[in-house]
């Protein structure tokens, strides 16, 4: 079950990240008055907070295989 | 009221300006703007059509008066407006042969006003060849000037709909500065009392100062490439703001270091306290003192001049550091948390 949570969870970091170099080419960023500039922002602090929570996770799992032992 | 709603509080504020903060920041509409006009030079005595590309502009909507400026001494009105789009028109100026500038070539700007959208203006727009003698004060026809009170962001150039970034980039490094303040609390506290539990809760603000600074450095570049032309500029505050996360990186390879755990708590703590002045002094002082960055607020000028940051701005802009920086608040108490049961098992073993 954890696993299972890791390993959606990177994929859906990978996902948007790949999503994110999709948006890089400069047609789509520039377009709309470079409103996906603040989207991409955006984005960028999402993914940074969800990999920060998956760092805690990895943490936590190992405190929890302590006790378990 | 219940015990844990007591407790909770400040995070769902958080949470909720965090909300707010993204709705509003996307939501509210830049003012109509003048992107751009075509050509940009032309001389006394030429009658001169111009192509005009608006930005957020009804032009179809309402009638449209368009003036080319100089000062408050010349106003040149149209002789004719051809309306294509909402955001395209073509305007006919014939500047007038008798006028007679201080220089030969003076900057003009474009004033467009509209009786919907209000007046918008375009500094520095064209250059106009002085006629050799005349007049320096011409006034074809009295402006009009509609002021239209909505609720929108200033319209930049450069910028454009990025300015936004305003209410997610910046906050990371305000929240990181307030953050800092509270680490820097938390280790003083530890060096007089050399209680554990502040040298836990200093490296839990610690960890969290980092993500927001690397979220800023990230935020950043992603902003630069699209205002600045690259990712990297080596712009005096992009550079200083990389030696500052850098700093506080250390205080973690710091800590690895050393395994003795009173030894650790107390060299760190004296190490955070070297990290915050250097923070203070990267990322405050020494970017003001230069006049080499493009970020706003260099060269002794006030970070958020009046025309950086209008009121609208400021209305989502404060709630927006108050809400990342209870956000992060919250991260490190999580973080302290784990830390906390983490020395516990590692006590009883």
């Amino acid at each position: 079950m954890k696993k299972w949570i890791v390993s959606s969870l990177i994929t859906l970091v990978c996902s948007s990240l790949a999503m994110a170099q999709d948006a890089g080419s400069d047609d789509v960023l520039r377009q709309t008055g470079k409103l996906y500039v603040a989207v991409g922002v955006l984005l960028i602090i999402f993914i940074g907070i969800l990999l920060f929570l998956l760092l805690l996770e990895r943490k936590i799992s190992k405190l929890e295989k302590l006790i378990d032992n | 009221m219940n015990k844990s709603f007591k407790k909770m509080w400040w995070k769902w504020l958080g949470a909720f300006l965090v909300i707010a903060t993204i709705l509003a920041g996307f939501l509210i509409p830049l003012k109509p703007g003048i992107q751009s006009i075509y050509p940009q030079s032309t001389a006394a005595g030429q009658t001169q059509e111009f192509k005009i590309v608006g930005y957020n502009t009804h032009f179809n909507d309402a009638e449209n008066n368009i003036y080319l400026k100089h000062l408050d001494d010349v106003w040149i009105c149209t002789d004719l407006i051809k309306v294509i789009n909402e955001t395209e028109l073509r305007a006919m100026f014939t500047i007038p042969s008798n006028l007679k500038l201080k220089k030969e070539y003076e900057n003009f700007s474009l004033v467009i006003n509209n009786d919907k959208d209000g007046y918008t203006l375009l500094p520095d727009a064209l250059k106009i060849k002085s006629a050799n003698n005349g007049i320096d004060r011409i006034k074809q026809c009295e402006p009009e000037l509609t002021k239209v009170v909505a609720l929108n962001f200033p319209y930049r150039n450069q910028l454009k709909e990025s300015i936004r970034n305003q209410f997610f980039h910046v906050p990371m490094w305000f929240a990181m500065t307030i953050l800092a303040i509270v680490s820097l609390i938390f280790s003083i506290k530890y060096l007089r009392k050399e209680k554990l539990q502040d040298d836990i809760k200093a490296v839990a603000f610690n960890n969290v100062i980092v993500l927001l600074g690397l979220m800023g450095l990230a935020t950043g570049m992603l902003w630069a490439k699209y205002t600045w032309g690259a990712w990297w500029n080596f712009d005096i505050k992009q550079t200083t703001a990389a030696i500052a996360v850098m700093i506080y990186l250390a205080y973690f390879v710091l800590r690895k270091s050393i395994t003795d755990m009173d030894k650790r708590a107390r060299i760190s703590a004296a190490f955070n306290i070297f990290a915050f002045v250097s923070l203070i002094a990267l990322t405050f002082v020494i970017p003001r003192m230069t006049e080499a960055s493009q970020h706003p607020g260099s060269g002794g000028n006030p970070g958020f001049g009046r025309e950086d940051l209008d009121s609208t701005m400021r209305m989502v802009f404060y709630p927006a550091i108050i809400g990342f920086t209870l956000i992060g608040t919250w991260i490190a108490q999580l973080i302290g948390r784990y830390f906390k049961v983490k020395h516990h098992i590692n006590l009883n073993e």
